[in-house]
């Protein structure tokens, strides 16, 4: 019995290890609402999702002055020059819904940041946010390159 | 500069592998075109700030404090209530010896009680926009810009202001322009 799940033991751990070692970078994504918050934490994104990952949701009334605050941090042995780092708010038709084009008629908050990563290495943002028109909105903080991102979504009563 | 930051976005939208090193080039040249454009020669840091009404825009570069209000004279951007405006900076570092590290990216739009006003109020509840952002720069690779939508519901006048803190200097950088909304 065990000789024959060896090879499959083998499998799942090699897979793991595969996994964990891929991760370079680690993203933190918080939303508060004066006391409320809800935080949400980095996972490996696909190029070309299938399905769309299910999201963290947090829930605010129209006009809340918000606060988002991310963190990226460099888990890799490795060094990055130039890196980009990504950040959007945008509103989308559903919740869970795919990153939709960041056309800038709609994108309400966007910002880019180059920098070069070593282990250890961070960059961290508290941005002031204010959401006036009731609907869904992704909130996603993203290093494209490492296909890497933390993503909600902020449903506006 | 407009343009080429839709293009910019439009890249980043679609940024399955290898987009990245476009956006990239993209984010360099737009920083190439804001140094060019700047006025004023920083020690450290380069800025381009810019606020869009729908019939105005008024853009600065780059100050020094102290004093805290700097040297420069600032461009005024008109506004009426209530209509979007666009707030967007981009700034980098241009000290050619070593990473600045940690640095805090201060931006916040406050009300003042002038145009020109010297003081330079800390954002409170008050404040339209505030925020922050905490990084390393090296000459050629720190950069950061930020793009956001926003309104004013009450008339008066408003301090837009961008600037760097505990960049391991004894004075630090800016870029500022006032906002009247009628």
């Amino acid at each position: 019995m065990i000789r024959s799940l060896a090879p499959l033991m083998l499998l799942v751990t090699l897979l793991v290890v595969s996994s964990a070692s891929a991760q370079t970078f680690t993203a933190n994504l918080e939303v508060l609402d004066g006391s409320r918050h809800e935080l949400t934490t980095s996972q490996k994104a696909q190029a070309t999702p299938k399905i769309a990952a299910k999201r963290t949701q947090f829930e605010v009334k129209a006009g809340a002055k918000l606060q988002i605050r991310w963190k990226i941090t460099c888990i890799s042995k490795d060094s990055f020059k130039d890196v980009l780092v990504h950040f959007y708010v945008v509103p989308i038709a559903k919740a869970g819904q795919s990153p939709p084009p960041l056309d800038p008629k709609i994108v309400k908050m966007e910002s880019a940041q180059t920098l070069d990563f070593t282990n250890g290495v961070s960059t961290s943002a508290e941005l002031g946010f204010t959401p006036d028109e009731p609907g869904v909105y992704l909130v996603q903080i993203e290093v494209p390159d490492q296909q890497m991102s933390a993503a909600m979504d902020l449903t506006v009563k | 500069m407009v343009r080429r930051l839709l293009n910019w976005k439009a890249r980043v939208s679609n940024w399955t592998p290898p987009a990245g090193g476009a956006v990239k080039g993209m984010l360099a040249a737009l920083f190439v075109v804001a140094m060019l454009a700047s006025s004023a020669w920083a020690e450290h840091f380069d800025f381009d700030v810019t606020v869009t009404s729908a019939k105005d825009k008024a853009r600065s570069s780059a100050d020094t404090y102290p004093p805290p209000q700097g040297r420069n004279p600032r461009p005024v951007c008109h506004a009426k209530v209530g209509e979007p405006l666009v707030f967007q900076f981009f700034m980098s570092s241009n000290f050619p010896h070593d990473a600045i590290k940690g640095v805090t990216v201060r931006y916040f739009i406050v009300p003042i009680p002038k145009v020109g006003s010297p003081e330079v109020p800390k954002p409170g509840d008050d404040a339209l926009l505030s925020g922050n952002f905490i990084m390393d720069f090296k000459p050629d690779t720190g950069k950061v810009g930020l793009r956001q939508v926003f309104h004013a519901d009450k008339p008066g006048i408003y301090l837009v202001r961008v600037q760097s803190e505990n960049s391991d200097s004894d004075h630090e950088h800016f870029s500022a322009l006032d906002l009247v909304v009628e």
